[in-house]
């Protein structure tokens, strides 16, 4: 006996060693026995088939399904990378392994009984075959050969004919009534060795009912892909740094992976420019968009709104000649004739521009003065004050107009604007041929002409006023400076040499 | 005084990746500066010209694309006579952090050069050729590489052969022409 406890002392701990990693196996802490949960290995790209209730609660949960769409009761396939555990516990005998099996429980999620009670079987003949230390024999069968044996291929069909429908059906039926004394969820195994007096369930499928398994199905797959792929290192090819999963993001649509410091980057420098609907996979020719919400988790809350408002923009002006009804009651989407919408719910005439009545050729009245009237009184109400101006503005409208009355001054120093749509237009770099990012014209920014589509560089040739002035004013360039507007090509070229070719001695 | 910056172990694969190529580069400042030397693609007018490109990288590199000068003359539709400088939209559009810089000298350069894009041109001239006179444009290219962008003018340059110090502004279109060693 003092053998056998060794024994087990020994394979409980080479079991704990071998499973570390995984982190799928753990001795009682009595050492006398353990439990394993197995992952069932599934092939690449392995489908479960749903039936009934289950397509709409796949659905239900944002999961898309495979299967053609056209015809309502026919079953869906969803793509699955991983199945809740079989769950097996042992208990070792005092006599094991010289003479006795160790006594288990298998549970499963996923699994029926029916089903489980195959593999206790299965478990039972491997001991039997070849008595000794059989739980890493156990384990490995029903990681790799559960599906072969249970002859089980993608797709899976679940068998739920044991499964309670409901929850209330779980708590009222003691089950569907079994054969040999089993209850609808465990069954009572022969395990030879064990004490034949008490009879154990050991084959318990682990689900309270039928509604339950897809939800757990879904969560369980989600969870463990997220905890792979955050223990996985990857090398972000933007930095070439090597970073765990944990550290990554993902681009839903391609599986691209990028450290979440170089995507923070990638967005905020992309947000700034404008170019919001660029948040793309900076994979060459990959569309993949980011989510919203990756970009929330990476990017400043200040670059998140602008982000937000220009996407929102976005939408709005692609739908080109749609504006809401400006009545709060109504907001119905209007098409528009020219600066006018007339309202086909309220029969509202209002301007497009101002959302006001509509007013003809009149300029729209609503002034910056007003909106810097409105912004003061906000700013030296009292509380009750404001939370009645809160209440008719709107409390996100106000604090608006008030950042936008503190960055007038700045925009007016650092700005100048578009000559087509007056969008507010700061140069960073470049030359002086601009394209406004708003409404893509092009225009001069030292003159503000709007230039021509076909040839924008004309404006910089010949004898006009802003003629080889294309890089004048750019920082650090020594070129066509206010000085040099005199000067002609050549000469500009020399000295330009020749700064060059100082920074090379 | 400060820590790396976190692009320099980009920046540095970036380099080694030229050199490893047998790109000819020149550090000026820091490692953001740099002059290639940048042959003109086979099969096209600007075969056998040489030039020395200099690369800005941005601080936000590689998030921002860098910037692209021809330092010695070229006749291009796309890039700005007098001061060399790549049309910085061009290479904006396509720019992902994922591109490198030999993208930007096995690629883009190359690509630039031999299919200049006419519609929205730096060099309105070398354009209107391109279009209408491509015999005369191709001609003229060869002038320019001839005047400007042959190893021996680049090499003139360098060690200037007359010791004053004020050779350089002394060069004029005209000399460089018969500069040959």
């Amino acid at each position: 006996m003092e053998e056998d406890r060794e024994s087990q002392a020994n394979e409980l701990l080479a079991l704990s060693s071998i499973f570390e990693d995984e982190e799928t196996f753990m001795a009682h802490e009595d050492k006398s026995g353990g439990s394993f949960y197995t992952d069932v290995e599934l092939p690449s790209d392995c489908t479960i088939k749903l039936i009934g209730q289950m397509v709409q609660q796949a659905r239900a949960l944002g999961i898309l399904l495979r299967g053609e769409d056209d015809e309502e009761n026919k079953a869906r396939f969803m793509l699955v990378n991983h199945l809740p555990p079989i769950e097996l516990t042992f208990n070792y005998p005092r006599d094991y392994p010289s003479k006795s099996a160790p006594s288990f429980t298998l549970s499963c999620k996923w699994l029926s009984v029916k089903q489980l009670n195959k593999l206790c079987e299965k478990l039972d003949e491997m001991w039997t075959e070849n008595q000794g230390e059989v739980i890493y024999c156990w384990a490995d069968f029903l990681k790799s050969e559960t599906l072969s044996f249970l002859k089980l291929s993608s797709p899976i069909t679940l068998d739920t004919s044991d499964l309670p429908r409901t929850m209330r059906q779980r708590s009222h039926l003691p089950g569907p009534g079994g054969d040999d004394g089993r209850t609808h969820q465990g069954a009572v195994g022969g395990n030879a060795g064990s004490d034949a007096g008490i009879p154990q369930a050991r084959a318990v499928q682990d689900i309270a009912a039928l509604p339950n398994l897809i939800p757990t199905i879904v969560k369980y797959d989600r969870d463990r892909r997220e905890y792979i792929f955050n223990k996985t290192p990857n090398e972000c090819g933007v930095c070439l740094e090597g970073k765990f999963g944990s550290d990554c993001i993902m681009f839903d649509a391609c599986g691209h992976v990028y450290c979440k410091d170089c995507m923070k980057e990638h967005f905020s420098v992309k947000i700034r420019d404008g170019d919001v609907k660029g948040l793309l996979c900076p994979d060459i020719d990959c569309e993949s968009v980011a989510l919203p919400s990756q970009v929330k988790a990476l990017v400043e809350p200040e670059l998140f709104e602008k982000y937000d408002a220009a996407l929102l923009d976005l939408s709005l002006s692609e739908m080109g000649d749609i504006v809401y009804c400006p009545r709060k009651s109504c907001e119905t989407p209007v098409v528009k004739e020219g600066n006018m919408g007339q309202c086909t719910v309220c029969g509202l005439a209002f301007c497009i521009l101002c959302k006001t009545t509509y007013h003809g050729l009149e300029p729209c009245k609503v002034s910056e003065e007003e909106y810097k009237r409105l912004a003061d009184n906000y700013e030296n109400a009292t509380e009750d004050e404001k939370s009645i101006m809160e209440q008719r503005y709107g409390k996100h409208n106000l604090r608006q107009v008030i950042e936008n009355c503190n960055s007038e001054e700045w925009i007016r120093k650092h700005s100048k604007n578009c000559p087509n749509c007056d969008r507010a237009i700061q140069k960073f770099d470049g030359c002086n041929k601009m394209t406004c990012m708003k409404c893509r014209c092009f225009f001069c920014w030292l003159c503000f002409l709007v230039l021509p589509r076909s040839d924008p560089y004309s404006h910089y040739r010949g004898g006009g006023r802003c003629a080889n002035r294309l890089f004048a004013g750019m920082e650090g360039g020594d070129m066509g400076d206010e000085e040099d507007d005199e000067e002609d090509d050549d000469v500009m070229d020399i000295v330009n040499i020749e700064n060059w070719w100082q920074f090379v001695a | 005084m400060s820590s790396p910056p976190p692009n320099k172990k980009r920046i540095d694969a970036d380099i080694i990746k030229l050199i490893e190529a047998k790109r000819e580069v020149t550090i000026l400042r820091g490692l953001n500066e740099f002059l290639v030397k940048f042959y003109g693609p086979k099969g096209t007018a600007y075969e056998g010209g040489v030039w020395k490109v200099r690369v800005d990288l941005p601080d936000k590199y590689p998030y921002k694309s860098p910037s692209i000068g021809f330092l010695n003359k070229i006749y291009h539709p796309n890039i700005d006579e007098a001061s060399g400088t790549v049309c910085l939209d061009v290479i904006n559009q396509a720019w992902t952090p994922l591109y490198d810089l030999s993208n930007i000298f096995e690629q883009f350069l190359p690509q630039l050069l031999s299919y200049p894009n006419p519609i929205d041109p730096l060099n309105g001239d070398a354009a209107a050729l391109f279009l209408h006179k491509p015999e005369d444009y191709q001609k003229k290219i060869r002038e320019y590489i001839q005047k400007y962008a042959t190893e021996e003018v680049l090499e003139e340059q360098e060690n200037p052969s007359s010791s004053s110090e004020s050779s350089m502004s002394d060069f004029s279109e005209d000399e460089t022409e018969g500069m040959e060693l």
